[in-house]
């Protein structure tokens, strides 16, 4: 982690983060039906990859760190799933109501 | 204990071994934040998907030229909290400091555009609560529970804000006493951390409240 300066690598990942906030409010524009939450998180996904992988250093972190960032995630991942098995498998419950 | 550096505590073999212990605990932590807030998205898919259409009317009502402007905000205080910290590292502490302030000043900024958006909504009874009114053609006790994740999911980031601004502060106080170095720039990367997931939380906030439907 010592050495040199990673000041040119942290400006264009910061150029990538605002062209990427560019193209998730210009998708949000465009009809794409269920297709635009899709867009939008999967975009949300890339600029949180960026930040952790550059920013947060993963890039460089031992095996150890990157299973600790992980963590967090994956028990996410399981609240949601276990969520959705709920939500999704019961008729009516997330129907649409207006 | 000659030889041993003032920044290195006694439990520890090494400095190496000291700083992957903070990294290790500090990334748990942001793994217990990570569900702190996954509570409320999980509400949120819930309520998203049973309500589409009054949340995406609802969600029409936030400014989004306000959203956008604070998430670039937002971005550039990351970039200038990743100086700060590269700045440390490589024993540049005048850098530390100035990048420092800016990430302070930027967060202010945030904060200041988000407690207009506050106001703005306070004046337009889009609170909830006994003041609530609703004029739009969809339910409106739906768009009031749009309204009510709104608030416990800008204002829950807001506090981490806040909490994250705090932090800073000490920072420039400890950088101004040259606390940091190559050797030790610990507390300035794990604020560093803390920062940048607080700035991953809004990039998933901003598309799933301001951008629902815009088409």
């Amino acid at each position: 982690m010592k050495g040199a300066s990673h000041r040119g690598v942290y400006l264009a990942t910061f150029g990538a983060l605002l062209i990427l906030l560019a193209v998730t409010v210009g998708a949000a524009h465009i009809p794409l039906g269920p297709w635009s939450p899709v867009a939008a998180m999967g975009i949300a996904a890339v600029k949180t990859a960026l930040i952790g992988l550059v920013f947060m250093h993963l890039q460089q972190e031992t095996s150890l760190v990157r299973v600790f960032s992980l963590a967090g995630l994956i028990w996410l991942t399981i609240l949601l799933v276990l969520l959705a098995s709920d939500y999704l498998t019961r008729t009516g419950v997330l129907m649409a109501r207006h | 204990m000659s030889g041993r550096p003032s920044h290195l505590a006694h439990q520890f073999a090494d400095a190496a071994q000291q700083q992957l212990a903070a990294k290790l605990g500090m990334w748990a932590f942001l793994a217990t934040e990570v569900l702190f807030f996954g509570g409320m998205f999980a509400a949120y898919a819930v309520y998203r998907g049973r309500y589409p259409a009054a949340w995406s009317e609802a969600s029409r009502h936030l400014d989004l030229w306000l959203g956008t402007i604070n998430t670039a905000v937002l971005l550039t205080s990351s970039l200038t909290m990743a100086l700060a910290v590269d700045a440390a590292r490589t024993n540049h502490p005048q850098h530390t400091m100035r990048h420092l302030l800016e990430t302070i000043l930027l967060a202010l900024v945030f904060l200041g555009i988000k407690g207009w958006e506050y106001a703005d909504k306070w004046w337009n009874h889009l609170v909830p609560g006994p003041h609530f009114t609703w004029h739009g053609d969809q339910s409106a006790g739906a768009a009031e529970l749009f309204f009510s994740l709104y608030f416990a999911m800008t204002g829950c980031h807001a506090v981490h804000m806040l909490i994250g601004v705090a932090l800073l502060g000490i920072l420039c106080r400890q950088a101004n006493r040259s606390a940091f170095s190559t050797d030790y720039y610990t507390p300035v990367e794990m604020t560093g951390l803390y920062w940048h997931f607080v700035d991953c939380v809004w990039v998933f906030l901003f598309p799933l409240l301001y951008l629902i439907d815009r088409t």
